[in-house]
């Protein structure tokens, strides 16, 4: 441990310095000298003679506290180094940064605020722009590959398919199925009061084909794959693959974007179709458990009472919400600068922008269906 | 003095051998070089070394601690006396420059914030950068820079013992002999051992005291660059001639 301990002869103030002055047993040290703030306009000599062990932090607390005692007018002087410390302590003197670094303005907090908004202005600027590109060369690969189809690769077409939608049905069955109990136990209570009963299948199949399914296999998709598209396309951007494929002349547009995206268009239609069927056959055992309406009776009324349109609609919906979901995905990928820090950056982004993107959509939707009466 | 001391060492990676019974000892105040081909098990050995991985049987003592029965704690104050400097840096891309520096000091010693600038700063200067890197972030930093700000990091505590993976390799010539220069000056001042991991020729010439080649699982040599020289060894002869492009 540094230890500190001062005698004086009249104006001369001796300070002798002892023990391990290394990094970690500084704590000492530094306290007693801050209690020699007192000593001004003294003649002060630092007898290091009996100092065992000496590091960089060690010698930087006695060059400092040393030099705050001259600016209190005191006069110093250091005695008893051995001749490898008097080195050492020329080296640190020589390296130890001469003066005071000039901390940028971030600390003030109205500074902070207004640095961030211009950032954060200029960052949704660029992004903006940089997404017209992204859907300008998008649309581009769309129609050379609707021209040159046999260059469509099918392999990763299907790889995609078997990633995003094949694997993703244990989680949509799971979900939706849930919802569907969900649904169905709300308005079974609120239908009895009134002994309106029966009606539960309208109420279901209507909320759940037109608005809850589509909703709740966006959701799922989004959180599954939008991460995943930005993740693999980011990493490939950091390691260059991105790079080395155009230089060989493999667009990455047709090579990346294209295959998921077509993926998620071929599949959202089959995905919302699963769903619909998971969550009415979850809606129809509470049905049965909670109301006495058998599976035969309420496969009846749905045949009779709910009109296919609503089922159409949720359909029709669903390759709009995988092409969004693709387009943030791989849009963000390629947004991920060369730094991993980047990665978790846009990768949250993405999910949350496809989730948003999704949600606005169908609102659009329903607000123009309403308005056509359809 | 040992500062490491690695007895019938062997580690094994999905089944194949990466290290065959090595045994070697580094002794202290010297640059140690690792060397051998790629795949000869450099990193992985130095993996053992700074506890990140253990071996499938053998001992390795670091100052004075058998990694193999070291206790938690133990092994934290260990951690503290040693710097490592991985092959890319490994800045911590969250924090600017001086607070990947000071980090260390923060976490482990109650030195109050102006002397830790202080000496985050002073070591900046030691390893030739300017103080305006101070608040850069890693991203906007050269891969050089990047390697040179590690090593700050590295020495934050002045450790006794640094070990460096492939300090030169993706730096320019002259960036590379200055990395060198800059070891050997620092090796000077602070009292360190050096445990290096390289192939480049000229570092091997220039700052390694002693060091072991790798080959098949085996410690092929393990001497300094004259005995190295003089040797026979075919598999020597043939490194030390690829090295310098003969």
């Amino acid at each position: 441990m540094a230890n500190l301990s001062i005698s004086n002869e009249g104006q001369l103030f001796l300070i002798k310095a002892s023990g391990d002055w290394s990094v970690r047993e500084l704590t000492e040290a530094s306290l007693y000298f801050r209690q020699y703030r007192i000593l001004t306009n003294k003649e002060i000599v630092f007898d290091a003679k009996d100092i065992e062990n000496i590091d960089t932090a060690g010698m930087l607390l006695i060059i400092t506290s040393l030099e705050k005692l001259e600016r209190q007018g005191c006069k110093t002087r250091i005695e008893g180094f051995s001749s490898k410390q008097q080195q050492f302590y020329e080296l640190v003197q020589k390296y130890r940064p001469k003066e005071s670094l000039q901390h940028s303005n971030r600390r003030f907090l109205l500074m902070r605020l207004y640095r961030s908004v211009g950032e954060n202005v200029v960052e949704a600027v660029r992004s903006l722009f940089f997404f017209l590109y992204f859907f300008g060369e998008n649309i581009v690969a769309v129609f050379y590959t609707i021209f040159h189809p046999s260059t469509l690769r099918t392999d990763t077409l299907f790889k995609q398919l078997e990633l995003s939608a094949l694997r993703a049905l244990p989680i949509i069955a799971v979900t939706s199925f849930l919802i569907g109990i969900v649904v169905a136990f709300q308005a079974a209570v609120q239908l009895e009061k009134f002994g309106a009963n029966i009606f539960i299948v309208e109420m279901l199949g209507i909320s759940l084909f037109r608005e809850l399914s589509p909703l709740i296999g966006a959701i799922v998709i989004a959180g599954r794959s939008a991460s995943a598209f930005t993740a693999q396309i980011g990493v490939m951007r950091i390691t260059e693959e991105v790079d080395a494929m155009k230089t060989m002349g493999f667009d990455p547009h047709r090579f990346l974007v294209l295959p998921r995206m077509l993926a998620l268009v071929i599949a959202m239609p089959l995905i919302v179709f699963f769903a619909d069927i998971v969550a009415l056959g979850g809606g129809m055992i509470v049905a049965y458990v909670q109301l006495d309406i058998s599976y035969t009776e309420f496969i009846n009324r749905l045949e009779h009472s709910v009109a296919v349109k609503h089922f159409v609609i949720g359909i029709v919906k669903a390759p709009f919400f995988g092409w969004i979901i693709a387009a943030v995905g791989c849009f963000r990928g390629f947004q991920i600068a060369y730094n991993t820090e980047s990665v978790g950056k846009y990768t949250t982004m993405s999910v949350v922008n496809a989730i948003f993107f999704v949600i606005a959509f169908d609102a659009l939707f329903s607000i123009m269906l309403t308005q056509w009466g359809i | 003095m040992e500062v490491v001391s690695v007895k019938d060492l062997t580690s094994t990676y999905e089944g194949k051998i990466i290290h065959d019974n090595i045994s070697f000892d580094i002794e202290a105040d010297e640059i140690f070089g690792i060397l051998g081909g790629s795949g000869s098990g450099k990193s992985t050995l130095l993996r053992h070394l700074i506890l990140l991985t253990k071996p499938d049987s053998g001992e390795i003592e670091v100052l004075g601690n058998n990694l193999h029965r070291i206790s938690r704690k133990k092994a934290q104050e260990l951690r503290q006396k040693w710097g490592v400097l991985f092959q890319f840096g490994a800045l911590y891309s969250s924090l600017n420059v001086l607070e990947n520096i000071s980090l260390v000091l923060k976490e482990y010693t109650q030195i109050d914030e102006t002397l830790i600038e202080e000496i985050a700063r002073t070591k900046i200067a030691m390893v030739g950068l300017d103080d305006s890197v101070a608040f850069l972030n890693p991203s906007e930093l050269s891969g050089g820079m990047k390697k040179r700000v590690a090593l700050a990091r590295a020495l934050a505590m002045d450790p006794t013992l640094l070990f460096l993976d492939e300090p030169t390799s993706g730096l320019d010539p002259k960036g590379a002999r200055m990395f060198d220069e800059l070891l050997l000056e620092l090796r000077a001042m602070l009292n360190l051992s050096v445990v290096v991991v390289t192939h480049d020729p000229f570092s091997i010439d220039r700052i390694l005291d002693r060091f072991i080649l790798l080959h098949d699982a085996k410690i092929r040599f393990d001497g300094t660059i004259e005995q190295f020289r003089s040797s026979n060894d075919i598999i020597v002869r043939e490194f030390l001639e690829s090295a310098h492009g003969k």
